[in-house]
């Protein structure tokens, strides 16, 4: 393998990289319908399996919060499995479980996702509980009280992981002035006086038709569906205009913190502000962080870990929302060796500054960016939330277009689009350090 | 109309398994799937923490870690080369009772990811400048248990309850066992464990049989059968009496666990624990987190686990909670276990929990290399890949009675707790 290896690998990149967007171009075709209300639905069919993916993605998270009710989204989420107009205290989950299906939810920064995973046979039962879940919810207060210690609980368990704080930490700092900067789970003082209004209030702002997605992905008949969903969201009132928060950032951040912590190794995130998820930038920033630090050739990994030996992981990644993303670095290292690491990763970024990067190095990339679409849109509960999660942050395009758009950046967009966030400077940073 | 429909699930995954056994003792487990382009290959070695003497404990661990660091033909570099130009996966594990490498990759790549899966697993050269580096790569990820609460509970757990048995230390040893590993004692264990008769492979993909079988007949069908290894019997972990440990540690949450020793994998016992656990602890419908969450907000994270071993395996309930909420938890976990030994499940109650396992064997079987694990998990496991057709089928035969007298058989002896208390 060492007589025109250069040559043969970049011929095999090259080469090998095309087919996967073919492969690529039917897994994520949907039908897309707006129901009367405003509600969109998005439906895939697909007979594989017996199975079907149902999710409900609000367009709601702690972007959408303030100081005063910080953790109501999750708070909330929390609340609409516990009793609603046609379902008791825990019958929710005791249905959907007792028919073979999971069901679950999660609150991020721009979207609420409420999921069912379930046999077909079971979709009416899924359908009915969705809608009850989105519109239904009555909040007693006895299990307002309830849920709060159970939050509570949560804060704790979260504060006790060193990544989740750090992690915390450098979203506080990043983003001064905008809602980015509270944690999803609320704090201790938020959760306590989280009233029952708060959470009614909420619920009717963004609950509502045309701020939610609804996707079905797997063994259904989208002609016999598409009635019934009309029937059964119909009484889902629309509301607007929503309130829009403002998620960009605008105050540049320079910082650079280190803490003691109860941690056996050095934890650490550098980082600096990256594009929206309108903005087109994105693509070549994901290509880079794949570059620098995604899998085990990429730039960082191979000095950091394997030659010098400064860490014991790290990765980049851009992480994209609807406002400011933040592109990062992270990882975990001796205490002795982190202030090394930092300034290599410094170094790691000046060098893309002045040099870019080359074609094999972005051809190799490309792959793993496709190659991991290809494996996370495997079942049917990945495609849907690729389709849900996209439309939320966005629009129903911008899943489908992902691929293409990532095909097509070239080696000399790399520098050019990294000079418009990083200037030379040092990255913003936090680490933690063991006492 | 239940025995049908769970008989139709198995039947739209379970069709057209083949299996073939070399001479040379090599097992080949293959599925057609043709909805996709996405090979899974699943290569499982008979061996893991439970053939460890506790001096070597995590050298299986070690070994895993460095067969993609360096063969015969490729550098580490190469590898992680070959695996990302065709966009795949090729990750190495080991557990308790066995160790795994994986390769996903689609189809057209097939013969590229199987030829560089043989590679890694028959020429490993344990490069030493590698070695050192993963070896501290290990002793950081040993030292960083010490962060997660339930890690920290669940290892306490394991040296309490197993102490002479494999069991009691972690697949990724200690710091003790994994500083002094030599170059020459990897070497020899590869040689030792690496041997055809001890290996499975699966593979699920839009491949034919045929072709399947002509490639592992190329390659692993002529490698030499090792020596017959005798396994010393393991040591008996009886529960003379219940044990309560208390662990001052420093996080916020306290942390309960509470089980006892119980069937192992193969054992007629099994699907009637699973049952037990689901009904206790699966989801949300789980008595657990009805009883302890929902109605006393005890915890937030609360549930129940029954892994599937080789040797004796154990029955845990386990929860995060505040500290002064303790004995109140102890007391719910207690009326549970009672009430499991004295009163017959209920069947609406029993017919939900076994919907709930067999719709979660559905969807823990789609993805190919999920199908790809669980054929291979039970040939390990001493059941046959055959186990994994009937697993619904045998639920659904679990009785009320069967619980009960489960619930008796292993509930009414002694029990270890471990409770984390966070520090003053």
């Amino acid at each position: 393998m060492h007589t025109n290896k250069r040559g043969v690998g970049l011929y095999l990149f090259l080469t090998l990289f095309f087919p996967f967007t073919t492969l690529q171009a039917n897994a994520l075709k949907v039908k897309k319908v707006y129901l009367s209300n405003g509600l969109l639905v998005l439906l895939k069919e697909d007979h594989a399996l017996p199975l079907v993916s149902l999710q409900a993605w609000i367009k709601v998270g702690s972007a959408y919060e303030t100081e005063i009710n910080n953790g109501v989204s999750h708070f909330l989420e929390h609340m609409l499995f516990k009793k609603t107009k046609k379902y008791d205290i825990g019958e929710i989950a005791r249905v959907i479980e007792s028919q073979g299906g999971r069901i679950n939810a999660g609150t991020g920064k721009d979207a609420t996702v409420f999921y069912i995973n379930i046999p077909k046979e079971a979709l009416d039962t899924a359908l009915e509980i969705v809608a009850e879940v989105i519109q239904n919810a009555t909040f007693p207060e006895e299990e307002i009280e309830r849920e709060r210690l159970v939050i509570l609980e949560e804060i704790k368990r979260h504060e006790d992981n060193p990544e989740a704080i750090l992690w915390d930490a450098f979203n506080q700092k990043i983003y001064p002035t905008i809602p980015y900067r509270f944690r999803i789970i609320g704090n201790e003082e938020t959760i306590q006086r989280m009233s029952r209004e708060r959470l009614i209030e909420h619920y009717r702002n963004y609950y509502v038709a045309n701020n939610i997605t609804l996707v079905i992905v797997g063994d259904i008949s989208v002609k016999k569906l598409l009635p019934q969903l009309e029937k059964i969201f119909e009484p889902l009132p629309k509301k607007g205009p929503l309130r829009i928060p403002i998620l960009l950032e605008n105050r540049k951040q320079s910082f650079f913190v280190q803490e003691k912590k109860s941690v056996q190794q050095a934890y650490f995130i550098a980082g600096f502000l990256g594009p929206t998820v309108e903005n087109d930038d994105q693509y070549a920033l994901d290509l880079l962080a794949t570059i620098l630090g995604q899998g085990r050739n990429s730039r960082l990994y191979k000095k950091l870990r394997e030659e010098k030996e400064l860490v014991w992981s790290i990765s980049a990644s851009l992480l994209t929302q609807k406002g400011s993303g933040i592109f990062l670095i992270s990882g975990e290292a001796a205490a002795e060796k982190v202030s090394q690491a930092m300034e290599e990763i410094y170094q790691g970024l000046l060098n893309v500054q002045k040099n870019g990067i080359n074609e094999k190095e972005l051809a190799r990339a490309k792959i793993l960016i496709e190659s991991g679409w290809l494996f996370g849109n495997e079942t049917y509960s990945g495609k849907a939330y690729t389709l849900g999660y996209g439309t939320t942050l966005k629009n129903i395009d911008y899943a489908q277009k992902y691929l293409k758009n990532i095909s097509r950046v070239q080696v000399q967009d790399i520098k050019r689009v990294f000079d418009t966030y990083f200037q030379g400077e040092k990255p913003n940073a936090i680490i933690f350090y063991p006492e | 109309m239940a025995i049908v429909l769970s008989s139709f699930f198995v039947a739209e995954i379970q069709a057209g398994i083949n299996k073939h056994v070399f001479p040379n003792g090599l097992t080949l487990i293959h599925k057609r799937n043709k909805s996709n382009q996405i090979v899974a290959l699943e290569l499982f070695i008979k061996t893991g923490r439970i053939y460890e003497p506790n001096e070597q404990a995590g050298i299986t661990h070690l070994v895993q870690t460095l067969l993609t660091k360096g063969t015969k033909k490729y550098t580490a570099s190469e590898i992680a080369e070959i695996v990302e130009s065709i966009g795949g996966i090729l990750s190495t594990g080991s557990n308790e009772d066995f160790a795994q490498v994986s390769s996903v990759v689609t189809v057209r790549h097939f013969n590229l990811a199987f030829d560089l899966l043989f590679e890694v697993i028959t020429n490993p050269v344990f490069p030493e400048k590698e070695i050192e580096k993963e070896r501290q790569v290990t002793l950081a990820a040993i030292k960083s248990r010490e962060e997660d609460i339930f890690t920290v509970a669940y290892d306490y757990f394991n040296q309490n309850l197993y102490r002479n048995h494999p069991y009691a230390l972690p697949p990724i040893g200690t710091e003790e066992t994994v500083k002094k590993f030599t170059r020459e004692e990897l070497v020899n264990y590869h040689r030792k464990f690496y041997t055809p008769e001890r290996m499975v492979i699966v593979i699920v993909g839009n491949l034919s049989w045929g072709k399947v079988k002509k490639t592992v007949e190329k390659t692993f069908a002529s490698l030499p059968k090792g020596e017959e290894l005798v396994t010393a019997p393991f040591p008996e972990i009886p529960l003379s009496q219940s044990i309560e440990k208390i662990y001052p540690q420093k996080f916020k949450q306290a942390y309960l666990m509470l089980g006892c020793p119980v069937a192992e994998g193969s054992h007629s016992d099994y699907a009637i624990l699973k049952v037990l656990n689901t009904l206790l602890g699966g989801g949300m419908r789980g008595r657990l987190f009805r009883e302890l969450r929902d109605k006393h907000s005890l915890a937030y994270e609360i549930s129940s686990f029954y892994p599937t071993r080789k040797s004796t395996s154990h029955f845990v309930i386990y929860l995060g909670l505040d500290g002064t909420k303790l004995n109140q938890a102890k007391e719910k976990i207690q009326e549970q276990l009672k009430r499991l030994q004295t009163e017959l499940v209920e069947e609406k109650e029993l017919e939900e929990v076994k919907k709930f396992l067999r719709g979660n064997y559905l969807i823990e079987h789609s993805a190919n290399r999920d199908q790809a694990w669980y054929l291979g998990w039970w040939e390990l496991m001493g059941k046959g890949y055959e186990y994994d057709e009937e697993y619904p089928q045998i639920l659904s035969q679990v009785t009320a009675e069967d619980i009960l007298n489960i619930a008796k058989k292993y509930f009414t002896k002694n029990y270890l707790t471990i409770i984390i208390q966070p520090e003053k």
